[in-house]
C-alpha cells in the first residue's frame, strides 16, 4: 500500500493563502493582550501539547483565513515538541482520520517559507518531516506525506535522506519526485547523482521511474547508462530510455532514436518517431542543421501514404527547427499526394508570419490540378494577407467554377475592404452563383473603410438592385453613421432600395430624426407608410421619457387633415402610449364618420390592453355596422391577449386551436367575464356563435345556491393549490390541470365545507373533478357528501365511488349526489378521497396522486327554505371558545408539571438497558453516541439494541436542544428506515417554530405517518422529559411526562400519511434511537419486557406462580374468587345496593358448587359459574383444567364468553376456541401434523389435565392449549351487547356447563396498559 | 463546398474524380492488402464506463475497438460492439491498429489530453469527452499535437452548435448575430446565474479522509489512475464519482462547465484567446477533494465580462452590454430588437458533421484550438476556486499566470511515470 505522494500543485495550491496571511498577521497582536489579563493566573491552566495541539487541529479546514493564521503562529511558537507531535500524529491512511492535522500540516510549510519567516521555523518543521522519513519503525504511507512536504521545505540537506527512500519498495515514486522538485531550487546535479546510483541497483518497475526522471534532469553523465537501457528487451524501460535521450539531446544519440524510429514495432514505433523528432527540436538548440537533417532523414524513411501524420508532423518540426529556411520545403509539400499533409502543411503555412510566403503559396495557384489551386485559395484566404490579391484576381477567372467560387472568397479575406469594387462588380454579373458568392463575401468582408466606400460607391451607383446591396451592405456595417443615405434612399424611386432603407432606419434611425421620418411618411404612398412607420416608432421608442415619445407627432396630427391625419393616425396606432390613445379615441368622436371609423380601425389594432374598454364601448354604442364589428373584433382579440395570452392572428386557426382546450394558454379563467361582456355586446348570430364557441372550452356557467358562499378548506387534509372563492363562483372550468384553475390536493384528501349562512333544505350537492394524465391528476377514488348544523358534527348523506379510469386526456367529471328530499343543512362538506400513488399504468406511477376540483355545487329546495336546524344544538359562544382552543395550540406548547399518568410498572420490575458509562448492549452507530456521566449522548445515526424485543414497556429521559429531532424505533430491523421497516416513535421538539406545519401524525410521540400524537406535553429545551412507552401486542401508547400523547391498537388503524408501513405489524425487533444529527441526551433507559410468556410454565411446585404471575387460586380455599350475579349488562343496570346484595346470594350459591380438594379448584356440576374478585383489562392467564366424557366449560374473559372447554371427541372440534364469535374465527387452530390420523385438537385425552396460556390485549385474544396455537390474535365478540366492542375490563370466570370439572395452577400477570 | 446529397457511397460509385480531391480514408492510407467493407470510417473507444456507452451511437462510424481498465465493462462493451468489436484493456495496443481511422476518449478527464495526444501521434482523428484536458498545459499540448498531426478533433459537447442558450429559448447562433450587430454595444458581459446556470451539478465534491480499500480484482487501477498520483484505492474515487477529485476533474465546474460555458467564448468572439484577470470566491479548498465555490469572475483584454455566479443572486443568465442587455426567452430592453437583427448577416457557418468534416479534413465547429480556449476558461476557473480570493492575471498567448508561480504550479502538474507531456508523448 502506498500513501499521498504530493503533487506539487497540491503543495503550491496551499501557498497562496500564506501571502493572504501576511497582512493578517499584525493584526492580532491587541487581543492576545487582552486575552492575558483574563486568564486566571493559575499553573493548571496552561495546556499541554497534546490538549494545544487538539485545539488547533479542530476544524482547522473549516477556518477562515485569519483564524488560520493565528494558529499557525501559535504552532510555530510552539517549536520543536509542538511540531514533533503534529507530525506524529500523520497516520496511515485508513487507521484514523488525520484530514484535519494534514491540513495544518500543509499550511505550516507556507507559514514557515514566508519571505520574512526566521530560518529556524523552516528548519524546525523540516527536521520533523526528515526525521520520519529517516526513522525505520515508521509506515510508508506517513513518510509518502513527509517526502511531500520536503519536496517543498527542503534543499540540500534533504537530498541525501530523501535518496536513501529511493530503493524502498513503494517509496520510489515518491522520493524520485521529491528530488525531482528539490532539483528545482537545488539544481539537477546534485539531485541526478543519487539517482543515477540508484538505476545500477533498479529492479524492472524501479528502472523506467529513474530513466524519465533522469532524462528530465537532462543528465549527461548518464548517456552510457541510458543508451544502454536502450538495449533493454523490458519495453517500458527502452521506450523510457529513448525518451530520457530525446530529452538530453546529445548529437551522439540520433542513430539510436532513428534506428527506434524506423525499427520498434506497432505503437512503440508511433512513439520512438515522435520521440525522435522532440530530440530533433531540442537538439536544434545546439545544432539547428544537424537537427534539420533528422527531420529529413525521417521524411526519406517514411514516405508512404500511411505516414501522413509523420511527414505532417516532421514539417512542423522542420519549421521550429528552421523557421523561414523551411518555407520552400513546405510550399512544395502543397502537392504532396496525401491530402491530409497538404491540408495540414497548409494551415502551417498560414499561420507563418514570414511575408515572402504568401507570394509563394500563390505561385502555387498555377498549379495544373484544380484541387491544388482551391486549397491554395484556402492557405491565402486563411493568411489574409493582402499582396495575394493579384494572383487571386487571376483565379477569379479560372476555369473550374470551385476555384473561381473560392477565389471570390479568398479575395474577400486577403484585399479585405480593397475588394469592394471588384466584388461589387461580381454582384453586377451574370452567373448566379458568382453573385452569390460576391454577395456573402461582401456581407462578412473586413475592413474598417468598407462604410465609406460602400457610400461613395452608392452615391454614383445606378443600377437599383445594386443601390440596393449597397444599403444593405450600409445597414449591417455601417450603422448610424449612414442614416443621412438611408433617408435619402427612403424616397428612392425604386421601390426595393426603399425597402432596404426602411428596415436600415429602423436599426438606425433615432429620435433626432423624427421630423425627417414623418416628412418622409407624409410623401409616401400607402405601402411604403407603413413599413418607414416601423422606423418612425422605433425612433420615437428612443426618446426616454414615456411622456415625450409622442410629442412631436401629436403636435403634426393636430395640425393635419384628411389623408394625411389618416395616415399620422396610424403611426399613433403603433406608437401608442397614453397620450396616442387619447388622441384616437378622441378621434373616434369625430364629426366626420370616416374619420371615426378609421380611429375605431386603429384603435382595433390597439396592442395594449388600455384600448380594451374603449372598444367595448363603442361595439357597444355605435350604430354603425363596420365600427361595430372592427371595435368588438378588436376587444376580443385584446382579452385573447391579455386574458389568454394569445394574439388573435386569425379567427378560424384560433378557434380550431380552442377546440382543444390543452391549446388555452394563460389564466383562462379571467377571459371569462370580458368575453362574456363581449357576448352581450354582439349583435349579430354569427359574432355570437363565435364568442360563444371561444368561451365553451373556459368552461361553462352553472346555477348555484353556494354561489359567494363562505369557503373553508380543512387544513389538516387538503392543501388547496390556490385558496379563494372561484370554488362556488357559478362556473365550472376548463379542463386543463396546468392552469391551475382547479383547487387541487397533491397525494391527500380534498375536503372543503360551504358555510350555507342559513339552514336550507337541500336538493343536491355535486363537484366537478379533474382528470388530467399529462400531469398526475387523477378523478378521486371517492366522494363524500356531508353535512352539518352547527358546522361541527357532520353526517355523510351520499358517498359516491368512482372507478378508476384510464382516460388520459384531460376532462372533468360532475359527481353528483342523487336528490335529497329531507336534507336540511348549514354547513356541507365535500370530502373527495385519493387514489393515493398513481397506478402503474400511468407514466408517473407511485407519485403521489392530485386531486383537483372546481366547483362545488348547492342546490336548495328554494319553496321550503325557512325550516328548523337539524342540529343546531350549540350555542354560538361556545362554537366561537371551541374555534379558538383550535386555533391556539400552541400557546402551551411546553408543560411545567408533569401529570400522573403512568403505565403503573414499578420502577424495581424495570432492567436497565444503559449502564451509564459504556455503550454495552447497543450496537449500529457507536460513533454517533457517546455514554457520559450516566447519559446516553446522541450525535447523529442510530443505535440499535442488541437485542430483539416484542412486546414491552419501555422508558428513559430526555433532553432535547431547540427544534431537535429523533426518533425512538420499535420493533424495527437494523436495516431500512424504522419509519417503515418498523415503527418510529417520534422524538421531536414540535413546539420548535420551525415545525409549525407538521402533520399530527409527526408530533412528538406519534406513531411516525401511522397515528397521531398530542402535541403540548414537551418540557422546554434542555429540561428532562419522562416518556414511557407501552407496545404489548396492538396496542401502543406512549405517556409524556405523565401525559398519554398516543394511544392507538394498530389492527384498527390505517397510516395517516397513506404510506405503506410494511414493519407497522411486526411481532419484534430492536430499539433504537433514530438519530438526525441533533445533539440530545437520554438516561435511564429501561425496560420491562411482557413478551409472551412460555405457553407450557415450568412450575416449581402445584399452584405456585411462575415469575411475575399472581396465583388467582391459592390451592386451599376460594380467597380471590366470588359468585356470578347476571352478566355484565345486567349488572351495569344495578344499583351499587342491590349489586352488593346479589353477590352476597351469588357467594353463597358458589360455597355449594365449588370447593377445594388436595389442592384442585373441583365443581361438583351444580351452581353457577366461579368468577374472579377481580376485574382484569389486559392480561396473560395460564389455568389447567380437566373434564371427563362429554364435560364442558369454558373461560370468560371480561366477564364473557367464552374460551370454549369440551369434550372434542363429542364435538369434532377441540378446546380452546372463541366459541361465540360470529365475524370473527370461532373455531381452534388446528395443530399441523405430518400423521394423517393424528387428533384433529390440541386437547390432551379426556380424564388428563390439560394447560390454557391465554394472552388478552385490547379486544384481541391470543390461546395455547398444551403449548400448541390455537387461537392467533383474534377479536373476541360482545356476546352481551353485539354491536360494541368488548368490554375494557371485567372478572375472569371459570364456566358451569352442568357437569363435573376441575381446575388447578390459575395464575395470572396483568399486562399495562 | 460539400457534395451536397451524395453520400460517400454515391460518391465513390458514381464519380471516381470526386474521390481523388474530397475523400482520403483510412483504407488509402492503410497500406496494401486493406479492402474496405464500406465507406463507413472505423473508430475504437476508450473508456467505455457511463459517457463510453453513449458513444457506440456517435457516428455513423463503426466500432472495431473497445478498451477498458474495468474488465466487467469491457466484457459488456465488447457485447455491445457486435461482432467486429475486440476489446483491449491498454489503448495503447488500440492506437496500434492501422484500421481505425478515430479513437473516442470518453475516459474521465485526467486521461483526455494523453490519449488525444497519443491518437494524434498515432495519425487517429480524434472525437474526445468534455473537459478537453485537465490543465492548461495538457490542452496547449494536445492542439500542438493535433495540429502537428494535421489531425480532425471535436470536442463532445454541442451547445455552441445545437441546443439552447441558457433559457434564452434560442440558439448560441443568434445570441452571437445579436452580439455581433453591435446592438449590444462593447464590451459585453455575460452573467451566468442560480436556475439556468449552475444546474450543471454545482455542488459536486469528493469525499475527505477515505480509507483504503482492497482493489478489485476486476480492475486495473494503476491504469485506472494512469499520470494522476498514487492514491490508495477507494470505490469512491472511480467510476462515475471521480468527478470530486482534482487528480480527475474538478467538481462540477469540471464536469459539466465545459458544456455550458464553451457558447459564451463563442458569442463573444474569444475562440483564440483567454480571459487576463480572473477571480474566485470558494470556500478553502481541500488539496484531494472539489468542494463548491460561490462565483468566478474573469475578465478578457478587451474589457468583455465573464461572470458564474453561484450565490443565487442572479438566478438567470444575461447578457450586457452598455446599449442594451439580453434576458431569458432572448427578451431585450433593446426595442424591436428581433426585427432589427433580422437584416444583419448570420455568423458565419460552422462544420458540424463530424464524419464530414474528417473525410474533407475541415475543422469541426468545436475543435482542438477553440476546444482548449473554452476548457481554459474551466482549468482557469478551477485554479481561481483553488486560490480563492485571489486576483490571477493571465497571458493568453503564453498561456500562463503572469509572476505568480503558485498559480503557474497549476497550470501544468507531474505526471507519475511513465506518462508525460513532455514531447507531447506518452
Amino acid at each position: 500500500m502506498k500513501s499521498l505522494p504530493l503533487t506539487l500543485s497540491a503543495v503550491l495550491f496551499c501557498n497562496l493563502t500564506f501571502f493572504s496571511f501576511a497582512e493578517d498577521a499584525k493584526k492580532p497582536e491587541a487581543t492576545k493582550a487582552e486575552e492575558k489579563k483574563e486568564v486566571p493566573e493559575k499553573e493548571e491552566a496552561r495546556p499541554t501539547t497534546a490538549d494545544q495541539i487538539k485545539t488547533i487541529v479542530a476544524g482547522f479546514d473549516r477556518k477562515f483565513p485569519q483564524e488560520r493564521t493565528k494558529a499557525l503562529e501559535e504552532i510555530s511558537k510552539g517549536g520543536k515538541p509542538l511540531i514533533d507531535e503534529l507530525v506524529g500524529q500523520i497516520v496511515k491512511p485508513g487507521t484514523g482520520d488525520d484530514t484535519s492535522t494534514r491540513f495544518v500540516l500543509r499550511y505550516l510549510s507556507f507559514h514557515v517559507m514566508r519571505k520574512d519567516a526566521p530560518p529556524a521555523e523552516r528548519q524546525v518543521l523540516l527536521n520533523a518531516h526528515l526525521a520520519t522519513i529517516n526513522n525505520g519503525e515508521i509506515f510508508n504511507e506517513v513518510k509518502a506525506f513527509s517526502l511531500g512536504e520536503i519536496q517543498f521545505l527542503g534543499r540540500d540537506e534533504s537530498v541525501a535522506p530523501v535518496a536513501a527512500l529511493l530503493l524502498e519498495e513503494n517509496l520510489t515514486e515518491e522520493s524520485t519526485m521529491c528530488l525531482l522538485a528539490l532539483s528545482k531550487n537545488i539544481g539537477a546535479d546534485k539531485v541526478a547523482a543519487p539517482i543515477r546510483d540508484a538505476l545500477a541497483k533498479a529492479n524492472d518497475k524501479q528502472r523506467p521511474i529513474f530513466v524519465r526522471a533522469l532524462g528530465m534532469l537532462k543528465d549527461r553523465h548518464s548517456l552510457a547508462a541510458l543508451t544502454e537501457a536502450v538495449k533493454s528487451k523490458d519495453s517500458n524501460t527502452r521506450l523510457m530510455a529513448l525518451h530520457a535521450l530525446a530529452n538530453i539531446a546529445d548529437p551522439s544519440s540520433e542513430a539510436t532514436l532513428l534506428h527506434a524510429a524506423a525499427n520498434e514495432k506497432g505503437y512503440n514505433r508511433q512513439r520512438a518517431t515522435s520521440w525522435t523528432l522532440m530530440y530533433a527540436r531540442n537538439l536544434a538548440k545546439a545544432d539547428k542543421a544537424k537537427a534539420s537533417e533528422v527531420c529529413h532523414k525521417l521524411l526519406r524513411a517514411r514516405p508512404g501514404p500511411e505516414d501522413g501524420n509523420v511527414q505532417s508532423n516532421t514539417l512542423h518540426t522542420l519549421y521550429d527547427i528552421q523557421g523561414s529556411e523551411s518555407i520552400d520545403v513546405l510550399v512544395d509539400a502543397l502537392d504532396t499526394k496525401n491530402m491530409y499533409v497538404r491540408i495540414a502543411v497548409g494551415k502551417l503555412l498560414a499561420r507563418i508570419p514570414d511575408a515572402s510566403v504568401t507570394a509563394k503559396v500563390a505561385a502555387q495557384l498555377k498549379h495544373d490540378k484544380p484541387e491544388i489551386r482551391s486549397e491554395v485559395l484556402d492557405v491565402l484566404a486563411w493568411r489574409g494577407d493582402a499582396s495575394a490579391a493579384p494572383a487571386i484576381m487571376v483565379a477569379i477567372k479560372d476555369k473550374d467554377e470551385k476555384v473561381r467560387l473560392k477565389a471570390i472568397h479568398a479575395l474577400s479575406k486577403t484585399a479585405k475592404g480593397e475588394a469592394l469594387p471588384q466584388l461589387l462588380s461580381l454582384v453586377r454579373g451574370k452567373d448566379p452563383k458568382t453573385r452569390e458568392a460576391a454577395r456573402k463575401a461582401l456581407t462578412y468582408l473586413p475592413g474598417g473603410q468598407v462604410g465609406n466606400r460602400l457610400v461613395e460607391a452608392y452615391k454614383t451607383e445606378e443600377t437599383p438592385e445594386i443601390r440596393k446591396t449597397l444599403i444593405e451592405m450600409l445597414h449591417i456595417k455601417g450603422g448610424q453613421s449612414h442614416v443621412p443615405i438611408f433617408l435619402g434612399a427612403a424616397t428612392d424611386k425604386d421601390g426595393s432600395v426603399r425597402s432596404a432603407a426602411f428596415k436600415a432606419l429602423r436599426s438606425h434611425a433615432s429620435s433626432e430624426q423624427i421630423p425627417q421620418l414623418l416628412d418622409i411618411l407624409l410623401e409616401l404612398e400607402a405601402g411604403d407608410q407603413e413599413q418607414i412607420s416601423h422606423a418612425l416608432v422605433a425612433a420615437t421608442k428612443q426618446i426616454e421619457d414615456p411622456g415625450k415619445q409622442t410629442e412631436l407627432i401629436l403636435k403634426r396630427f393636430t395640425e393635419s387633415q384628411g389623408k394625411d391625419r389618416v395616415s399620422l393616425l396610424k403611426v399613433l396606432g403603433r406608437i401608442e402610449g397614453p397620450d396616442a390613445l387619447n388622441a384616437v379615441v378622441a378621434e373616434t368622436k369625430s364629426e366626420q364618420v370616416d374619420m371615426q371609423t378609421e380611429a375605431i380601425r386603429v384603435l382595433s389594432g390597439w396592442e395594449d390592453k388600455a384600448a380594451q374598454g374603449h372598444l367595448l364601448n363603442i361595439a357597444k354604442s355605435t350604430k354603425d355596422t363596420i365600427q361595430h364589428v372592427l371595435a368588438l373584433r378588436g376587444y376580443v382579440r385584446l382579452v385573447e391577449q391579455y386574458s389568454m395570452a394569445a394574439p388573435l392572428t386569425n379567427w378560424k386557426a384560433v378557434l380550431k386551436k380552442y377546440k382543444d382546450p390543452r391549446g388555452l394558454p394563460g389564466a383562462v379563467s379571467r377571459a371569462y367575464g370580458p368575453l362574456n361582456a363581449a357576448l352581450q355586446a354582439a349583435r349579430r348570430d354569427e359574432e355570437k356563435k363565435l364568442i360563444a364557441l371561444r368561451m365553451e372550452p373556459l368552461g361553462g356557467t352553472t346555477e348555484n345556491d353556494a354561489k359567494g358562499k363562505k369557503i373553508l378548506f380543512d387544513s389538516k387534509l387538503a392543501k388547496p393549490r390556490r385558496p379563494g372563492g372561484h370554488l362556488v363562483d357559478g362556473r365550472y372550468l376548463p379542463a386543463d390541470s396546468r392552469q391551475e384553475t382547479y383547487y387541487g390536493t397533491l397525494g391527500g384528501d380534498f375536503e372543503a365545507t360551504i358555510d350555507m349562512g342559513e339552514v336550507v333544505m337541500l336538493d343536491q350537492i355535486s363537484v366537478h373533478a379533474l382528470q388530467d394524465t399529462d400531469g398526475a391528476t387523477l378523478f378521486p377514488k371517492r366522494v363524500e357528501f356531508l353535512v352539518s348544523g352547527d358546522g361541527q358534527d357532520f353526517e355523510e348523506v351520499a358517498a359516491v365511488d368512482l372507478k378508476e379510469s384510464k382516460d388520459g386526456r384531460p376532462h372533468s367529471k360532475l359527481i353528483s349526489s342523487p336528490s335529497f328530499e329531507d336534507v336540511l343543512a348549514q354547513h356541507v362538506k365535500v370530502k373527495a378521497i385519493n387514489i393515493g400513488l398513481v397506478p402503474n399504468w400511468h407514466k408517473r406511477k407511485r407519485q403521489k396522486a392530485w386531486i383537483q376540483l372546481d366547483e362545488i355545487i348547492v342546490r336548495i329546495q328554494k319553496d321550503e327554505k325557512q325550516v328548523e336546524p337539524k342540529k343546531a344544538e350549540a350555542k354560538p359562544t361556545e362554537l366561537a371558545q371551541e374555534e379558538k382552543k383550535k386555533e391556539e395550540p400552541y400557546k402551551e406548547a411546553y408543560i411545567e408539571k408533569d401529570g400522573t399518568e403512568t403505565s403503573g410498572v414499578p420502577d424495581s420490575e424495570f432492567t436497565a438497558l444503559f449502564d451509564g458509562e459504556t455503550l454495552k448492549g447497543w450496537q449500529g452507530s457507536l460513533k454517533g453516541h457517546a455514554a457520559e456521566d450516566g447519559l446516553l449522548i446522541a450525535k447523529g445515526g442510530r443505535l440499535f439494541t442488541e437485542k430483539e424485543y416484542s412486546d414491552f414497556v419501555f422508558k428513559f429521559e430526555f433532553k432535547l436542544p431547540p427544534g431537535a429531532n429523533n426518533g425512538l424505533g420499535i420493533r424495527t430491523p437494523v436495516a431500512g428506515n424504522p419509519a417503515y421497516a418498523g415503527m418510529e416513535l417520534q422524538i421531536l421538539d414540535n413546539a420548535h417554530p420551525k415545525y409549525a406545519r407538521l402533520q399530527p401524525y409527526q408530533y412528538h410521540g406519534s406513531v411516525y405517518g401511522v397515528s397521531p400524537a398530542k402535541r403540548g406535553f414537551m418540557k422546554k429545551p434542555g429540561e428532562w422529559n419522562r416518556q414511557e412507552v407501552i407496545a404489548i401486542g396492538h396496542h401502543i401508547k406512549v405517556i409524556l411526562n405523565g401525559h398519554t400523547i398516543t394511544e392507538t391498537y394498530l389492527d384498527k388503524v390505517k397510516p395517516m400519511d397513506k404510506r405503506a408501513h410494511k414493519g407497522m405489524l411486526n411481532k419484534k425487533g430492536y430499539i433504537g434511537f433514530l438519530g438526525h444529527g441533533a445533539r440530545i441526551e437520554f438516561r435511564n433507559i429501561k425496560i420491562k419486557d411482557y413478551s409472551l410468556s412460555d405457553p407450557m410454565p415450568k412450575l416449581s411446585g402445584l399452584n405456585i406462580p411462575p415469575a411475575g404471575y399472581n396465583a388467582e387460586f391459592n390451592g386451599k380455599d376460594l380467597t380471590n374468587w366470588k359468585g356470578l350475579v347476571g352478566n355484565p349488562k345486567t349488572r351495569a343496570a344495578m344499583t351499587p345496593e342491590k349489586l352488593a346484595e346479589a353477590q352476597t346470594k351469588a357467594d353463597s350459591v358458589m360455597k355449594k358448587g365449588w370447593s377445594v380438594q388436595d389442592g384442585i379448584l373441583t365443581f361438583g356440576g351444580k351452581g353457577q359459574s366461579l368468577c374472579t374478585a377481580k376485574d382484569y383489562g389486559d392480561f396473560d392467564m395460564y389455568v389447567d383444567w380437566k373434564i371427563h366424557n362429554r364435560g364442558d366449560s369454558g373461560i370468560y374473559l371480561r366477564g364473557t364468553p367464552q374460551v370454549q372447554i369440551w369434550d372434542p371427541n363429542q364435538h369434532k372440534v377441540g378446546s380452546g376456541g372463541l366459541y361465540n364469535n360470529k365475524k370473527n374465527p370461532r373455531k381452534p387452530i388446528v395443530p399441523e401434523s405430518e400423521d394423517p390420523n393424528a387428533k384433529k385438537w390440541a386437547d390432551n385425552p379426556i380424564g388428563e389435565w390439560n394447560t390454557f396460556y391465554i394472552r388478552m390485549v385490547g379486544e384481541n385474544v391470543t390461546i395455547y392449549l398444551n403449548g400448541k396455537l390455537v387461537v392467533n390474535d383474534t377479536v373476541l365478540e360482545n356476546y352481551w351487547e353485539r354491536n360494541k366492542p368488548i368490554y375494557r375490563t371485567g372478572q375472569l370466570e371459570l364456566q358451569n356447563h352442568g357437569n363435573k370439572l376441575y381446575f388447578k395452577n390459575v395464575f395470572v400477570r396483568e399486562l399495562p396498559r | 463546398m460539400s457534395a451536397k446529397g451524395m453520400t460517400r457511397r454515391e460518391a465513390i460509385t458514381k464519380t471516381a474524380a470526386a474521390l481523388s480531391f474530397t475523400i482520403v480514408p483510412r483504407y488509402v492510407l492503410g497500406g496494401p492488402g486493406y479492402t474496405p467493407p464500406s465507406d463507413v470510417l472505423t473508430k475504437a473507444i476508450i473508456g467505455v464506463g457511463g459517457m463510453g456507452r453513449g458513444h457506440f451511437r456517435y457516428g455513423p462510424t463503426k466500432t472495431l475497438a473497445v478498451c477498458e481498465v474495468d474488465n466487467n465493462r469491457l466484457k459488456d462493451a465488447v457485447k455491445r460492439g457486435g461482432k467486429d468489436c475486440k476489446g483491449y484493456k491498454d489503448f495503447r495496443e488500440v492506437l496500434a491498429r492501422d484500421d481505425i481511422d478515430t479513437i473516442h476518449i470518453p475516459t474521465p478527464p485526467h486521461w483526455h489530453a494523453l490519449i488525444s495526444i497519443a491518437a494524434a501521434e498515432a495519425g487517429k482523428d480524434i472525437w474526445c469527452e468534455k473537459p478537453m484536458s485537465r490543465t492548461i498545459a495538457e490542452g496547449k499540448k494536445v492542439v500542438e499535437a493535433v495540429q502537428r498531426n494535421g489531425r480532425i478533433f471535436r470536442l463532445n459537447t454541442w451547445f455552441r452548435f445545437q441546443s439552447n442558450f441558457y433559457g434564452s429559448g434560442t440558439t448560441a447562433r443568434r445570441i452571437k448575430k445579436a452580439v455581433e450587430s453591435g446592438l449590444l454595444g462593447w464590451p459585453i458581459k455575460v452573467t451566468i446565474g442560480g436556475s439556468t446556470g449552475f444546474n450543471w451539478k454545482f455542488g459536486w465534491s469528493g469525499k475527505k479522509n477515505l480509507k483504503p480499500v482492497p482493489v478489485p480484482a476486476h480492475l486495473d487501477y494503476d491504469m485506472w489512475l494512469g499520470p494522476a498520483p498514487y492514491k490508495p484505492y477507494n470505490p469512491a474515487r472511480v467510476h462515475g464519482v471521480f468527478r470530486g477529485y482534482w487528480d480527475y476533474d474538478g467538481g462540477g465546474l469540471g464536469d459539466m462547465g465545459q458544456h455550458y460555458l464553451d457558447p459564451i467564448q463563442y458569442i463573444m468572439g474569444k475562440d483564440d484567446t483567454s480571459p487576463i484577470e480572473i477571480e474566485g470566491d470558494a470556500p478553502p479548498q481541500h488539496p484531494d477533494a472539489c468542494g463548491s465555490w460561490r462565483t468566478i469572475w474573469m475578465k478578457y483584454a478587451d474589457g468583455c465580462e465573464l461572470i458564474l455566479d453561484g450565490t443565487g443572486r442572479s438566478q438567470n443568465a444575461f447578457i450586457q452590454g452598455p446599449k442594451g442587455r439580453i434576458d431569458r426567452g432572448f427578451r431585450s430592453d433593446i426595442p424591436d430588437l428581433n426585427k432589427k437583427l433580422e437584416a444583419y448577416p448570420e455568423p458565419e457557418p460552422q462544420v458540424t458533421n463530424f464524419v464530414h468534416a474528417v473525410k474533407t479534413r475541415q475543422k469541426f465547429a468545436l475543435n482542438e484550438s477553440n476546444g482548449h480556449r473554452s476548457c481554459t476558461i474551466i482549468n482557469l476557473g478551477k485554479i481561481a476556486v483553488r486560490l480563492s480570493g485571489r486576483k490571477l492575471r493571465f497571458d493568453p498567448v503564453k498561456q500562463e499566470f503572469i509572476n505568480d508561480p503558485v498559480a503557474n504550479a497549476m497550470v501544468e502538474e507531474p505526471m507519475r511515470a511513465p506518462w508525460n507531456l513532455n514531447g507531447g508523448n506518452v
